[in-house]
């Protein structure tokens, strides 16, 4: 970060190459729509890179990002919404350790593409459920696996607000999603 | 036993919560992530974006980023426009008021209390001034005669 703050341009792709795996991930769990996930990851990549001057060095890069990225997602969100998403693991390359993982956790007993399938669709339209600050909460900690501080300082909350969100959307999960709960 | 149920179940939300970690559009697609990246930054440069799509743009981030800063400064900008506003209205009132004002030698009648007389349902020679003192007639015209 310090070479791209003192001029290095270049340096920047080194940023994007870090990032671009973790943000797909938030952006596709928030939108569950892989061509939309693309198009805001490009944008919030872009939009960093035209707000570098506004960086302030004392600030995590990463927080900054992910930043962009949800103010990007909730706004996008917010104009689309009635899409609906339409991409099942069918349309990404799910590959052998997803279905190992998927039985080791007994989550699914055979690897059979339609079981899998179910349970994605299931889980997206579970997530889709939720308002985008109970999903952002979910996605950034359950997914994503980040801290509630750090979750306060993306989503300009306190870490009560991150802890109240997250039991909430918990609650209406398991409501939601009790059929493959009782089997594990 | 309701507790130990409760957290199993956070348990077991946490476990199929995380399958969706696995859920990636491959290797191919981040690959070529950061050619297409360069490609969509081009290609931005050459579309020219409308300026109400910017000022809208830079509005909602100015609102995401820093709402409290934001909502002073538009306090703020609603403040200085009011005050412009009332100057400028008084402004207005202060010319209307004074577009019958005749220039005075101030040496000689400083000692003068003058009373402005702007009646405009007299029918008055715009020619002489028309000022009064408290007792005595400056000028003398038929309209203001006491």
């Amino acid at each position: 970060m310090d070479s791209v703050l003192s001029g290095d341009i270049s340096s920047f792709d080194h940023l994007v190459i870090r990032y671009k795996e973790r943000l797909y991930s938030v952006l596709y769990n928030m939108t569950s729509n892989h061509e939309d996930s693309n198009d805001m990851l490009m944008e919030t990549f872009d939009k960093a890179f035209r707000s570098l001057s506004q960086y302030r060095k004392n600030a995590s890069f990463y927080t900054w990002i992910y930043r962009i990225a949800m103010n990007r997602t909730i706004n996008h969100l917010n104009k689309h919404k009635k899409r609906r998403y339409d991409l099942s693991l069918n349309d990404l390359d799910s590959d052998e350790s997803m279905e190992r993982q998927l039985k080791d956790t007994g989550i699914i007993t055979s690897s059979k593409q339609s079981e899998l399938s179910e349970l994605q669709n299931k889980l997206n339209e579970s997530l889709q459920k939720l308002s985008e600050e109970h999903r952002a909460v979910v996605v950034l900690y359950d997914i994503d696996g980040m801290s509630h501080a750090d979750i306060g300082k993306i989503m300009n909350c306190s870490e009560g607000t991150v802890r109240s969100r997250l039991h909430y959307a918990h609650k209406l999960l398991q409501k939601m999603l009790a059929t493959y709960l009782d089997n594990t | 036993m309701k507790n130990e149920m409760i957290k199993d179940n956070e348990v077991n939300l946490q476990k199929l919560l995380q399958v969706k970690r696995l859920e990636t559009p491959g290797d191919a697609y981040f690959n070529g992530f950061l050619k297409e990246f360069h490609r969509y930054q081009r290609a931005d440069i050459l579309k020219q974006s409308s300026l109400l799509e910017r000022l809208h743009t830079k509005l909602q981030d100015l609102f995401f980023f820093q709402p409290a800063k934001t909502w002073a400064m538009a306090s703020g900008m609603a403040a200085v426009l009011v005050v412009l506003s009332l100057s400028v209205a008084h402004f207005n009132n202060t010319t209307a008021a004074s577009s019958g004002l005749v220039k005075l030698d101030a040496s000689s009648l400083s000692s003068e209390k003058f009373q402005l007389v702007s009646d405009s349902t007299f029918e008055r020679d715009f020619s002489s001034p028309r000022y009064v003192t408290g007792q005595t007639p400056l000028s003398y015209d038929s309209a203001l005669a006491f």
